[in-house]
């Protein structure tokens, strides 16, 4: 049986959106998340949103499925999605430089 | 496309527009649009010189060839303006009010008598009556899934009435894209996107010909900051 491939949200982490939110061309999927709402494509490159501005509103807001058409998963887990994508944000960040003990 | 709606029991069949509209000069501030109906039904136009600020209103008899004058115009001025029912909208349009002196009015001592006024110089042609009725949206939308998100999203900004309308005006939109030839950008994964400056729509379609997204842009460089490369629609065979 073929497995549909699916892909993160780089916004909160949903591991279920249907394409890559950027193509290949740098492009936008425009694909709208379920979970969060971001519209990659557009939220971003014609309303000036960030990801993680999005995802601080969200969040404030009570990480509420968005989506009206689509139903969320049985195993959607909001909180424990936003933290793994937070913490694959930290560990991609550049790390502090080591003190210079002794010196 | 018609539907059937259910209201309490009673069965409420869909408007459908059968005929233009076409916008017609009928003195220097003034402008006579027509359309007709399937159906009798009521008339309004909402119009303004933004086609997201449509605030004002004209209204005409019920019936099923509709005629709505609108009034106190700018000459000089692109009007875009939608056509339907108090409830629902059926199309959207433009249109250019020639400036004064561009176009004799009617009662005018140039224009002679007994002559129709000209038609207005319309910057998106109306519909012709035979056009293609858009397939369903199972058929014109990639993530069918998505659609109902996109049209909360976006649809008002076509005035579509619900997700299948919604759908089929970004269907009807790519149809128009490729009988004129509009600007589009075609990337390396075949996404196609198309855009008129002259409504503000912007659509992405994907390789299959399949809708992706259909709304209008806040930036005007949004089209031109898109990835891809130009592209002669004649050339696609979706």
């Amino acid at each position: 049986m073929e497995t549909v491939k699916r892909h993160p949200c780089p916004v909160c982490g949903y591991p279920g959106l249907s394409e890559p939110p950027r193509t290949r061309s740098g492009g936008g999927s425009y694909e709208i998340c379920p979970s969060c709402g971001f519209q990659f494509g557009v939220s971003d490159d014609d309303a000036g949103e960030t990801y993680s501005v999005w995802r601080e509103r969200w969040r404030a807001a009570g990480m509420k499925w968005s989506s009206r058409g689509l139903r969320p998963p049985k195993d959607w887990d909001p909180a424990t999605h936003v933290s793994r994508v937070e913490s694959e944000a930290l560990g991609a960040a550049p790390k502090r430089p080591k003190r210079n003990r002794g010196a | 496309m018609t539907g059937l709606w259910f209201f309490g029991g009673v069965s409420a069949r869909a408007v459908e527009l059968t005929e233009g509209p076409r916008a017609s000069v009928t003195g220097s501030r003034e402008v006579s649009l027509e359309w007709s109906t399937d159906v009798s039904c009521g008339s309004r136009v909402q119009y303004g010189t933004s086609p997201r600020m449509l605030t004002k209103r004209a209204e005409g008899a019920v019936g099923t060839h509709h005629v709505v004058v609108l009034t106190d115009l700018v000459p000089g001025t692109v009007y875009h303006y939608s056509v339907g029912t108090a409830r629902y909208p059926l199309t959207t349009n433009t249109f250019i009010l020639p400036a004064l002196g561009a176009t004799p009015a009617p009662d005018s001592p140039t224009a002679p008598s007994g002559v129709r006024p000209p038609a207005l110089t319309n910057s998106v042609p109306a519909a012709p009556v035979e056009a293609s009725r858009p397939p369903p949206a199972r058929v014109t939308w990639g993530n069918l899934g998505s659609l109902q998100d996109h049209f909360d999203r976006h649809g008002a900004d076509f005035s579509a009435r619900d997700p299948e309308h919604y759908a089929g005006l970004a269907w009807e939109f790519r149809e128009r894209a490729i009988r004129e030839n509009w600007s589009a950008k075609r990337d390396e994964d075949g996404v196609v996107r198309i855009y008129d400056p002259r409504t503000g729509g912007f659509a992405a379609y994907n390789r299959n010909g399949t809708t992706k997204t259909y709304f209008k842009p806040r930036s005007r460089s949004y089209f031109e900051r898109q990835p891809g490369d130009r592209f002669d629609l004649k050339t696609w065979k979706p």
